[in-house]
């Protein structure tokens, strides 16, 4: 039985699921484009930024906003580390052995993942916690029903995504890095030091993956393997945009959410990993390069 | 003002450099010249440290920059044009040229950078905002060699700027060359047109095999070896 209503109502949550899919993606996307590695430990940076904005909010009483600006900040400094000693000592292979490098960064960072996942489960516990939203109850606009909470996320992360990408066209630091990611070695040439493009590249991708744990954090309940889930779909909409478009990571992150959210209609929520991953699936093999495929910066 | 001593390299196992040794003098034109294969772009990547070397010392201005990286070498004062041009491709003819100037040295005075690069290539200026992928291959080189001048280098290396360009565009190269080394440039020229390479500059190397076979003047124009090799006469 299909009703307008509730499939306009699905779309726009489908648009507010997608930014949070667009945010983890883009950073997937930009350390494969710049760095040339798949960043495995993506789903663990959401995981502690959301673990921060909990205990900030809770444990230090910080109000939310404020709370979730530190835990991208915090999630930043993290993210530099990385890169700075797990990462960079990998380097020299990048030349010398191909598959070792490859092999060597998915090894160290889903290793700083899994790392990351036993040190939640330590410290912070298994039992599920839960942050109370910023707003809470829902808007109506007509005949829509929203959740306050969600979109306010949803334009923080519209936010995000524009800072970002004013971030990489304006700034010498952001125009460096599409340099790296459209010719790596002009950009050496030019005088462009890896050294610090790449901690600062890694820095911005923690932050965003950090920033879709802290959005999400008081909508869904958190618990130390939550970031699996969201590395795994922001595997996917990179897969499905591009690998290293950003345009790409953002279009097939709202697409993926939208289609997501609206199947609902229609079938059990169980489906739709199904059907995200199914999309994969045909995109790799009708156009394997991705719907906007090819680095673009 | 750049000193090559005994440098050897090799791409794994492959070794393309055979105690290469080259001495450049300060505002002249050196010429690189040899077959395809003999290493000539290899020893370029080792003087801008894209390549490291096993052994050997290379120096400029007095200080020893073996295997250092690259940013520290362009910030030196070293430009490299690359034969392959290195272009940014998704960026436009102003972007890659503001890339040119990007290392701390030049970057204060790229404005003025600029419009010198435009004086010299006024075609750059009319695509200014063209995405540089859809330039044409002359217009790339062209847009290449801009770029390599924004840095303000000491050391300009070029590698085949002639190699795929109409004559009338290579001519136009050419005496943007002489015209940069008039303002105090120095030149190294890697390039296939031996006769030409030999009559603009200086003094000249053959390369081949990964070894230095001849140096000299442009009496090296008059040498059997080149006459029969290089010049087809």
């Amino acid at each position: 039985m299909f009703s307008l209503n509730l499939f306009l109502e699905q779309l726009i949550n489908g648009l507010i699921t997608g930014s949070m899919y667009a945010l983890m993606a883009v950073g997937l996307s930009l350390i494969w484009g710049i760095m040339d590695l798949f960043n495995f430990s993506h789903g663990a940076l959401y995981m502690l930024g959301a673990y921060a904005v909990f205990y900030l909010a809770t444990a230090l009483g910080i109000n939310l906003i404020a709370s979730s600006f530190i835990s991208i900040s915090a999630l930043f400094f993290l993210g530099v580390l990385l890169e700075r000693f797990l990462i960079r000592p990998l380097r020299p292979l990048q030349g010398k052995d191909i598959w070792a490098w490859i092999a060597g960064t998915i090894v160290v960072t889903l290793g700083f993942g899994i790392l990351a996942e036993t040190f939640a489960l330590i410290v912070f516990g298994s039992e599920y916690k839960s942050l109370p939203p910023l707003l809470s109850g829902t808007v109506n606009f007509g005949f829509l029903t929203l959740s306050k909470q969600m979109l306010l996320s949803f334009f923080f992360a519209i936010f995000l995504i524009t800072v970002l990408g004013m971030f990489l066209k304006y700034t010498k630091i952001g125009i460096a890095m599409r340099a790296i990611a459209q010719e790596p070695e002009g950009a050496l040439l030019m005088g462009i030091n890896t050294d610090v493009v790449f901690p600062v590249t890694f820095g911005v991708c923690a932050g965003l993956a950090g920033a879709a744990g802290a959005l999400l954090a008081p909508i869904y309940n958190i618990y130390p393997s939550i970031g699996w889930v969201p590395f795994a779909t922001g595997f996917n909409v990179v897969v499905i945009g591009g690998l290293g478009s950003i345009k790409g990571s953002i279009i097939a992150g709202f697409l993926l959410g939208v289609i997501g959210s609206v199947s609902i209609i229609w079938v059990s929520s169980g489906w739709v990993p199904v059907i995200s991953f199914g999309l994969m699936i045909l995109v790799l093999i009708l156009r394997p390069s991705g719907l906007f495929g090819v680095s673009e910066g | 003002m750049l000193e090559v001593e005994s440098i050897n390299a090799s791409y794994g196992k492959m070794q393309i450099l055979r105690d290469v040794s080259f001495h450049v003098e300060h505002n002249s034109i050196t010429a690189l010249i040899g077959p395809n294969g003999a290493g000539k772009t290899t020893t370029l990547r080792t003087i801008t440290g894209l390549l490291k070397v096993k052994s050997g010392k290379i120096v400029f201005k007095g200080e020893n920059v073996t295997n250092k990286p690259p940013y520290e070498i362009v910030k030196k004062g070293v430009s490299l044009i690359p034969e392959d041009r290195k272009l940014f491709p998704y960026m436009s003819v102003q972007e890659n040229l503001m890339l040119g100037a990007f290392n701390t040295r030049a970057w204060p005075s790229r404005q003025r950078s600029l419009e010198w690069v435009y004086g010299l290539f006024p075609r750059l200026e009319e695509r200014k905002k063209q995405v540089a992928k859809t330039l044409s291959g002359g217009e790339q080189k062209m847009l290449a060699v801009g770029r390599g001048l924004m840095s303000e280098p000491e050391l300009l290396i070029l590698d085949e700027p002639s190699l795929g360009l109409a004559p009338k565009i290579v001519i136009e190269i050419f005496k943007v060359i002489t015209k940069i080394r008039d303002e105090g440039v120095t030149i190294v020229l890697v390039e296939q047109n031996v006769a030409r390479a030999l009559q603009m500059s200086d003094k000249g190397y053959v390369l081949e095999n990964g070894a230095i076979v001849l140096k000299g003047g442009k009496e090296l124009l008059d040498t059997p070896h080149i006459k029969e090799a290089y010049l087809r006469v």
